[in-house]
């Protein structure tokens, strides 16, 4: 209601309101999710390579391998990076569920992350990164729709 | 007011404790809400297939006896012009 209102007046606001809900809703998202799909792999990748130095040298990565392990946690960044990259590379628009599916294993493994460094006192430089990525890829799995968005 | 905040703080707190278990409780809920959206969508579109398809046999059916009557009168009308010819 309020974004009405100010949509309706002719003022800079307005201006701005329409763009960053253009961009939010209905400018596609494909960069974003290859950038995404990029920086996993290469994520997981590391983690799994170097898994026991990171584990003994970071305190940020502890609480991390908490449940599964930090390895395992390097397998499912790689795999969900991976299915996300063939998802946004494949040469048709994939099925509604198999975007959904893929945007879900992101979305997990950002805000995995992002938790994980906001647990620290105080948290890493770096937390601010993860926070606005793992809030971008809740908004991804949240405007995921048939007409491929 | 005080206890529902603190509630929610403790919830915040538990799940920057535990990181993957507040990941996927968020991200399932996400993906259900928006799979449960479009399952909605889809079979509100249906309905109103459904709907449309049963405006057009009405349609259909007034045309039809639109059409009857028509042809009927200009029965009539024939039998009208064979009548004043004999």
């Amino acid at each position: 209601m309020r974004l009405r209102v100010l949509m309706a007046k002719p003022s800079r606001w307005c201006f701005w309101c329409a763009r960053f809900r253009e961009i939010m809703l209905e400018a596609p998202w494909s960069s974003f999710d290859l950038a995404m799909s990029f920086i996993l792999v290469l994520a997981g990748g590391y983690l799994i390579t170097n898994f026991e130095w990171l584990e003994s040298t970071y305190a940020i990565y502890r609480s991390l391998s908490g449940w599964l392990g930090l390895q395992a946690y390097g397998f499912v960044c790689l795999i969900a990076g991976m299915v996300q990259m063939v998802s946004v590379l494949w040469p048709s628009l994939q099925s509604f569920e198999c975007r959904l599916f893929a945007r879900m294993g992101v979305c997990f493994c950002f805000v995995v992350f992002s938790l994980n460094q906001l647990a620290n006192v105080p948290p890493p430089v770096g937390a601010i990164t993860h926070f606005v990525l793992s809030g971008l890829s809740i908004w991804s799995v949240l405007r995921t729709s048939r007409g491929g968005g | 007011m005080s206890a529902d905040a603190g509630e929610w703080i403790s919830l915040l707190h538990w799940a920057i404790q535990n990181p993957e278990k507040g990941a996927l409780a968020l991200v399932l809920l996400a993906g259900a809400w928006r799979w449960v959206r479009e399952i909605r969508k889809d079979f509100k579109d249906d309905s109103h297939q459904d709907t449309f398809t049963e405006v057009l046999m009405k349609e259909n059916k007034e045309l039809r006896a639109e059409n009857k009557e028509l042809v009927h009168e200009l029965m009539e009308v024939r039998n009208r012009c064979d009548d004043k010819k004999t």
